[in-house]
């Protein structure tokens, strides 16, 4: 039955699969934002993100953080759009569109800009730093970056601390 | 303690970010039922392939159409066998939740795994394009007297070699693809590595 329309997992996965979209949709959709070159690609992005965690899901026994499997499965399936879109890993440039932003008055305008001058720094980063900061940027903890990239928690303080040199002069640059 | 406060303001405004698409839920679910409908697809290509052709040798009754029957099975239970091998090798059964360093050890292994499946694809085709052409042709010179120039230069056989060239061509075009992905994902793996 569920072939053709039906439920698309038993009930209690079902469940699962809904909150994790509801808790981390959108940490993943800043995530896509970071390998992805413009809305469209980001949007497909996020998609094939999700369905990845879908397909991941009945496998993950609770081995890490939920938070730390999805931001893996999601960083995992950014690496594979740069390999087959091959895109840039040292630089990405392009003027970055924020879709469905959550309407508010006069000040969201402000906020706006502060958030794309970041993006659009964050994106300048190298692949390895742009990692890191993203993650650390979504609230993740020295040890789940570890975790998720299969780098020391040392290597991860190292990587952000030069990280957030960068992007200290790229946001003092705009 | 200033640092601090730098990275929390980032983070105040990395997260105020909101990139949801409303019909996200509705995309993924029509991505997850296509996955699973290619699956039955293959399987209605197979039963009707294979019991096309069994239905087609059992109405003509000819003695003739057995080693076609044969082939044709031969062909479908190789192609079933070796897709299976092929994901088998690619692990593609493996959770796709694994350190970023694994992940790319696996897609290298898995992208050389689907330019092999290529290989083995044209080899499969090129046996059974051959058999059939050459099965035909024993066919026809059985009938009349039949030059094999003459054959091989007839519209038919033209026509099935013209399909057979696009296929090589998408062939080719998706190797060459497979091998760009691989060389990006070397470099990848280098420069996280």
């Amino acid at each position: 039955m569920f072939l053709f329309g039906g439920p698309l997992y038993p009930s209690d996965l079902e469940r699962r699969f809904s909150a994790l979209l509801e808790a981390h949709g959108p940490s993943l959709g800043r995530v896509a934002g970071v390998y992805a070159r413009d809305p469209a690609e980001r949007e497909d992005l996020l998609q094939e993100i999700v369905v990845a965690i879908w397909r991941a899901l009945p496998q993950f026994r609770g081995e890490c953080s939920e938070r730390t499997f999805v931001f893996r499965i999601a960083h995992n399936r950014g690496l594979t759009h740069i390999a087959r879109h091959r895109l840039p890993t040292t630089e990405l440039t392009g003027d970055l569109e924020v879709v469905d932003a959550k309407p508010s008055p006069e000040q969201a305008l402000a906020a706006r800009q502060q958030q794309k001058r970041l993006q659009a720094a964050v994106q300048q980063l190298s692949l390895g730093y742009r990692q890191v900061v993203t993650m650390v940027l979504e609230g993740l903890t020295y040890s789940e970056i570890a975790d998720v990239l299969g780098i020391s928690e040392g290597n991860v303080g190292a990587r952000l601390t030069r990280a957030r040199q960068m992007l200290r002069s790229l946001c003092k640059e705009d | 303690m200033e640092t601090d406060n730098e990275l929390e303001t980032w983070r105040l405004e990395w997260q105020a970010e909101y990139f949801v698409p409303p019909d996200l839920r509705k995309r993924v679910e029509r991505d997850i039922r296509r996955h699973r409908h290619s699956f039955w697809a293959s399987v209605a290509v197979t039963v009707l392939i294979g019991g096309g052709t069994t239905l087609w040798a059992a109405v003509s009754g000819e003695s003739a159409d057995i080693p076609v029957l044969a082939a044709v099975w031969l062909f479908v239970g190789i192609t079933w066998a070796t897709s299976i091998q092929l994901e088998r090798m690619r692990g593609s059964s493996k959770p796709l939740a694994e350190t970023t360093a694994a992940f790319l050890e696996f897609s290298i292994h898995s992208c050389r795994v689907r330019r092999q499946g290529i290989a083995v694809a044209a080899a499969l085709y090129a046996g059974f394009f051959s058999f059939m052409v050459a099965w035909k042709y024993s066919q026809l010179a059985a009938e009349m007297p039949l030059d094999v120039w003459t054959y091989l230069t007839s519209g038919r056989v033209m026509t099935q070699c013209a399909i057979t060239a696009v296929l090589a061509v998408i062939a080719l075009g998706r190797r060459r693809r497979l091998d760009q992905e691989l060389h990006h994902l070397m470099t990848l793996k280098q420069r996280l590595g």
